[in-house]
């Protein structure tokens, strides 16, 4: 018997984990949830699926109609028609996929896409490796679009609630005629036009479209009086205010990270939700890819309030409350100052005036440490202070003084650079002549805020509102009263005679809904337009397919209040073009354009900023310290500020940190918990300014002490997704402060059920009595000091010798001339999840809704198990991320338990899975180590969600139907699934190859979804046979390891170590802080 | 004690120990017979919505064909021909024939005609034609003699025995690559070995693994 706890020092995956005793983990491990808990159902029903309320009578009456169906099925199969097109296409094979280039957009993120097209539909993004921001990989975002475009919750048809016969009794809205619609909304606007636009009001989102901008300039010219509202917080706005302060209006910072030595990320998540994260993931990776233990690697110092990606991969990281991480930028400006010779403050800025903010002893050893690396010779100019967005715009202006001051900013080389026609389009400057790079936007809208608007209404002079895909209602901040702003001008007085409010939208979201008329809009992928990326580069979008629904674009709309004709997008798109490119345009130029998915050869705006400010960046310090408790608001890992709340597929993904589905939740320390009186799922009530929210709490560690963090963009009503997951932060946020809160905090009294993942497909059964083991080898990492000193390492934690190692019997027969293998570089998977929404697309993995995770009934074939290590909860020493999917044993455990031979060993090294063979017994899974088989409790692919009245079909399964992947069987009921290494994509190339006479596919052609999605290239894919192909390279590395190699069963699947570069002199004092919290927890 | 059964009860497990392998032999033999895709599918011969006679276009006119199914050689479908293909010749041949009727209309108002699917798989079944071809299985070997065909029917079970019947041993069922659209072509009368075959550029290596047609 042992009580002592099992996890405590070593790695833990959550913080029941690690408390648990040896006895209590033999106790209650168990994979699968025994019996169907009534109690464990949470009191609504997220998702698809209904379980609940199956009665004896029921059952019977649906298992007496179900045999009834089944015998009236007893006939030939049915009969299935073959529609050819009347005229193919010219090169268009019927049933095999071609790729579209295009671009999608959020926030001021831009990424190129190419879109593979099956037969007309679209169904998987990829990136478009020629574009510089997206380099053939693609954000967890973009690759979850394409489940939008499909979406049965979508508006169909113009809704309207002017024409009282139209509305349904109960409703507020009917559906409305277009032609109708449109007719009316050119007299409104003819007869606003009348006075110059007075009243007239337009709120968008982030217009990157330089066809789009033309438009609102268009708007401006016949409506002169008009005003542009933006509403989107996914805009740096921040950082764009710090470089118009430095360099002139227009100016735009950015950073370019591939030739970086050292990365301070202040408060800023580079690697997943700040803008352009895919390009930076890729350039920071470039920096932390090392084979052996002598190679460069680039070290990351992260001070942050909650734990996200970047900080996961810090090679040190502080937490510090969000109000105060101004105060470490400051404290590092002094210590740089200090330098006078290597560091040299931009021409003419005195920085004796500096405040000196108190820091606590260890966030200021930190500060020291990372001011001697940074002032270090041989990094000199190889450096980059990335401030996070939510930080003020004097964090970020101090952010560049430190960036110029080390030389990281070379004004002269950028603006050469810029100056080159070529610079502008998909040519970027070449990088490495400094990681800080600012460019001018002269063509942006001048736009006003949501408070403007808030102002605007209140005072009545906006009287005509158009919501362009925004939904202010919603978004706005509590202290705004939007909601009821919008309601006045709207549906309060729904014959819209003297006020008007235009919301136009994929989903009849809070706005529609107050609005007089509810146009739907298409999707990017329906649609013509072009975007232009923060550095410049500029995308043609081109659709994939009709308008799946009677909708137009937002520029076709832009369009049409701007002239009062309805004119195509691509007419639009073309004349606009026309012009712009001049001498340049030519059919031959464009058709290039649309096929590389972007623009080149076109000079637009020659021209660089001159930064000339620096004195500005320290008179605006304004420091505002928050003392109790800080609310901290941030733009979530999923659903980013909410515009993805009603994708499925985003909804359920796990929090990279958290693990946490469906919903948000106030994430704090567990000492912050502790102190509060709340454990996990308790409710707390969160006041600031006089206004209260009710969220559930989580305690994530890693999280700053006094600090509740919260993401943005949950708790909205629109559709039966976004309904009921998490809670609407809105009502607590204020214009008055950015991002950062004093708040209080109360418990609520109730509790709320939170769906984790983070317990569940444990690799730790547990020790039994008599047997117990040090750590096993699951997920690995050193120090780069100790990987010189010890290259071997990989090998001395297993926990057998390879000659104690014996098969039970002799595993398959490998014979196949190409033997199929990843290797996964856990040094670079910074846990971003574009890898498991890539293979939920690519492989038509359903989602269940929050009640079946509850059940840990999730359905990812990939998941990603994140660990923390360290002897005090609040402030883990280190935090790994390791994605895990089926290892593809070469003794495969699961194989010699199936009764049925439905998983099966193919000759080249694929556990197969045979579905139609599969009776669902799940012996597999249970005997799986690596827990990563998943079994369709429920026919989760063919269940509909209930639809509001405009939708015709009653489930939407046609639609969702559209998305599937036509050479991925769709499983059904009662199966048995799991990661196949893509095997269509094999099998795709293997006949390419063979058709072309070769035997053998060449090395690289086959790439599996994640490994083609991954920003970082932490997957790699191939032939291990093949000595020199990449995945066996890989696997040569000194890094290379098997998890839980004891258990002999030979995955093809293997990890590079993870290695981590601490600073030499630090890492010595936080080992010493580490020791000294082990001795006092113990 | 009086007897509760009749006397001739006694023959009852006699017969039943008689009777019942033969009902288990019976209903064996039914399902193996019935049951088998050689009689449920085998034979299957819908109508078509145009009566277009293979027999008259593949075999007395000689049409290759790949002339209409022209995606066979590079997809996993061979592709039912567009309307448009038809109208080639038939914009000048046979123009008034009331059988075209539904083809001309779908030249002209591009909608589709509704082909009814004879070699129909199950979708967890993926079958690609062009690797077949590659290999040098001839059209006749799995779609019989089409080019005696009126109408369309199913001539071989497509069942997945049959399958790897030729997987495990496709020696038999290859032909030199030039014969492939060759209806009549005979293997007994031109030995063939592919083996051989300096037209070859690899040796074939059908998969008889689940992940070769399953995915």
């Amino acid at each position: 018997m042992s009580t002592e706890r099992i996890y405590a020092s070593r790695y833990w995956q959550s913080l029941r984990q690690r408390e648990l005793t040896h006895d209590e983990a033999a106790d209650e491990w168990r994979e699968f949830e025994e019996g169907v808990d009534p109690a464990a159902a949470p009191p609504r029903d997220p998702g698809f699926v209904a379980t609940t309320g199956l009665t004896r009578r029921k059952f019977f009456a649906t298992a007496g109609a179900a045999s009834a169906l089944a015998t009236s099925a007893c006939v030939r199969k049915p009969v299935e028609n073959i529609l050819p097109f009347s005229e193919r296409p010219e090169d268009l094979i019927p049933g095999k996929p071609m790729g579209y280039a295009t671009a999608v957009q959020y926030g001021t993120t831009v990424e190129g896409l190419v879109v593979e097209s099956q037969d007309g539909r679209p169904t998987k993004i990829e990136g478009n490796p020629k574009h510089p921001n997206s380099n053939g990989a693609t954000s967890v975002w973009a690759q979850a679009t394409v489940l939008d475009l499909y979406d049965p919750e979508r508006t169909r048809v113009p809704l309207t609630s002017t024409d009282a016969e139209l509305v349904p009794e109960g409703e507020t809205h009917g559906i409305a005629e277009w032609g109708k619609t449109r007719d009316t909304l050119k007299k409104l606007f003819d007869r606003i036009a009348k006075s110059g636009g007075d009243g007239l009001g337009l709120v968008t989102r982030w217009i990157a479209s330089p066809t789009q901008r033309a438009k609102i300039a268009e708007l401006r010219a016949r409506f002169p009086k008009a005003r542009v509202f933006v509403d989107d917080a996914l805009v740096p706005w921040n950082s764009i205010a710090a470089a118009e302060t430095l360099a002139g209006k227009g100016a735009r910072a950015y950073h370019v990270l591939d030739k970086t030595a050292v990365v301070f990320a202040a408060d800023s998540d580079f690697l997943h939700t700040e803008p352009d994260s895919v390009r930076l993931q890729r350039e920071w990776s470039k920096t932390r890819k090392i084979v052996g233990s002598t190679d460069f690697m680039s070290r990351l110092y992260v001070v942050e309030p909650a734990l996200s990606n970047t900080g996961i991969m810090a090679d040190h990281r502080r937490r510090v409350k969000g109000s105060a991480v101004g105060d470490v930028v400051i404290a590092l400006l002094n210590a740089l100052a200090a330098d006078a010779t290597n560091f040299v403050p931009p021409t003419g800025l005195d920085l004796s005036g500096l405040p000196k903010p108190k820091l606590a002893p260890a966030v200021q050893q930190f500060v020291d440490a990372l001011a001697s690396d940074l002032l270090a010779s041989e990094n000199k100019g190889r450096s980059a202070i990335l401030v996070g967005e939510r930080q003020p715009a004097w964090v970020h202006l101090l952010g560049f003084v430190i960036d110029a001051g080390l030389g990281n900013l070379k004004a002269g080389a950028m603006v050469e650079a810029e100056r080159d026609p070529k610079s502008i389009g998909a040519d970027r400057p070449t990088p490495g002549s400094g990681s800080l790079r600012l460019r001018f936007d002269s063509r942006v809208v001048e736009a006003e805020t949501l408070a403007d608007l808030s102002k605007a209404l209140g005072g009545g002079e906006i009287k005509h509102l158009v919501c362009l895909e925004t939904n202010p209602a919603y978004s706005g901040a509590g202290d705004l009263d939007l909601a009821k702003k919008l309601e006045a001008i709207g549906i309060a007085d729904p014959k819209a005679s003297k006020t008007t409010l235009v919301h136009v939208g994929l989903w009849r979201d809070e706005t529609a809904r107050l609005a007089h008329w509810h146009l739907p809009v298409s999707h990017f992928l329906e649609a013509w337009g072009d975007v232009e990326a923060f550095d410049g580069t500029l995308s043609i979008q081109q659709p994939l397919i009709e308008p799946l629904h009677d909708t137009y674009s937002v520029t076709e709309l832009l369009g049409f209040f701007a002239s009062g004709k309805m004119i195509d997008g691509y007419s639009l798109l073309k004349g606009f073009w026309t012009g712009e490119a001049a001498a340049q345009f030519s059919d031959r130029n464009w058709r290039q354009w649309l096929h590389d998915g972007m623009v080149t050869g076109v000079p637009r705006d020659p021209g660089a900023p001159a930064p000339n400010a620096w004195q500005q960046a320290l008179g605006s310090i304004e420091r505002k310290p928050i003392e109790g408790i800080e609310l901290d608001l941030h733009v979530d890992p999923r659903v980013l500020d909410g515009r993805f709340v009603h994708n499925a597929w985003l909804q359920e993904l796990p929090h990279p940190v958290s693990k946490v589905t469906w919903d948000n939740a106030a994430y704090v320390a567990p000492s912050t918990a502790a102190e509060l009186g709340v454990v996990d799922g308790d409710l707390v009530t969160i006041g600031v300014e006089g206004r209260s929210i009710t969220a559930a709490i989580w305690q994530v560690p890693g999280t700053a002490d006094g600090v509740v963090s919260l993401a943005i963009g949950y708790g909205q009503t629109a559709t039966p997704t976004a309904t009921g997951a998490g809670v609407d932060v809105n009502p607590v946020r204020s214009s008055k402060y950015g991002w950062f809160a004093q708040a209080s905090v109360a418990k609520a009294g109730d509790t709320y059920p939170i769906a984790c993942t983070q317990d569940y497909g444990s690799m730790k059964p547990p020790s039994y009595v008599g047997f117990d083991f040090d750590e096993r080898p699951i997920v690995l990492e050193k120090t780069r000091d100790e990987f010189k000193a010890d290259p071997n390492f990989v090998e001395k934690v297993n926990l057998m010798e390879r000659s104690r190692l014996q098969h039970l019997w002799d595993p398959p027969k490998l014979t196949g001339k190409q033997q199929w293998g990843m290797s996964i570089d856990l040094n670079t998977c910074v846990g971003c999840n574009a890898c498991v929404i890539a293979c939920q697309a690519e492989n038509n993995i359903p989602t269940v809704g929050k009640e079946q995770v509850l059940r840990a009934r999730e359905m990812h074939w990939m998941r990603i198990d994140r660990y923390f290590k360290g002897a005090d909860p609040d402030d883990p020493t280190s935090v790994v991320v390791q994605p895990m999917l089926c290892q593809q044993c070469e003794a495969a455990p699961c194989e010699t338990v199936c009764p049925v031979a439905a998983t099966t060993h193919s000759p080249e090294g694929l556990n197969d899975m045979v579905y139609n063979r599969c009776i669902g017994t799940r012996y597999c899974s249970n005997n799986c180590p690596y827990k990563v088989r998943r079994f369709n409790y429920l026919a989760y692919n063919t269940k509909g969600r209930p639809q509001p009245f405009w939708n015709e079909d009653i489930d939407g399964a046609w639609l969702l139907q559209m998305q599937k992947n036509p050479d991925v069987t769709v499983r059904f009921r009662g199966v048995m699934e799991k990661c196949t290494y893509c095997v269509q994509r094999i099998q795709e190339k293997k006949i390419e190859a063979h058709v072309a006479g070769r035997d053998l596919v060449e090395d690289g052609k086959i790439q599996t979804a994640c490994q083609q999605v991954c920003p970082s290239e932490a997957i790699v894919f191939g032939d291990i046979r093949d000595p020199d192909s990449k995945v066996s390279k890989a696997k040569r590395s000194p890094r290379d390891y098997q998890v839980l190699r004891d258990l002999n069963t030979h995955p093809r699947t293997t990890y590079l170590a993870r290695i981590k570069n601490p600073n030499p002199a630090l890492a010595k004092l936080e080992a010493d802080a580490e020791a000294a919290k082990a001795t006092k927890g113990a | 004690v009086p007897a509760i059964f009749p006397r001739w009860t006694n023959n009852v497990p006699i017969a039943i120990g008689l009777l019942a392998p033969l009902a288990g032999a019976g209903l064996i033999f039914a399902i193996w017979y019935w049951f088998s895709p050689w009689y449920t599918d085998v034979g299957y011969r819908p109508e078509q919505p145009v009566p277009y006679s293979h027999a008259l276009h593949a075999g007395d006119l000689g049409l290759d064909c790949r002339y209409c199914h022209n995606t066979v050689e590079r997809a996993a479908m061979a592709a039912i021909p567009p309307s448009s293909t038809c109208m080639n010749c038939h914009d000048l041949v046979k123009t008034e024939s009331k059988r075209l009727d539904l083809v001309r209309e779908s030249d002209k108002t591009g909608m589709p005609v509704p082909w009814v699917r004879v070699h129909q798989l199950p979708d967890y079944a993926f079958f690609n034609h062009s690797a077949h071809l590659a290999a040098g299985v001839g059209c006749a070997s799995c779609h019989g003699r089409v080019d005696q065909m009126v109408i369309v029917e199913m001539e071989k079970p497509m069942s997945m025995a049959w399958c790897l019947d030729c997987h495990r041993d496709p020696k038999p069922n290859l032909r030199p690559l030039d014969q492939i659209t060759n209806m009549g072509w005979n293997p007994e009368a031109t030995p063939y070995d592919p083996d051989r075959d300096p037209h070859r550029r690899r040796k074939v290596n059908p998969p008889t693994h689940c992940s070769g047609c399953h995915r």
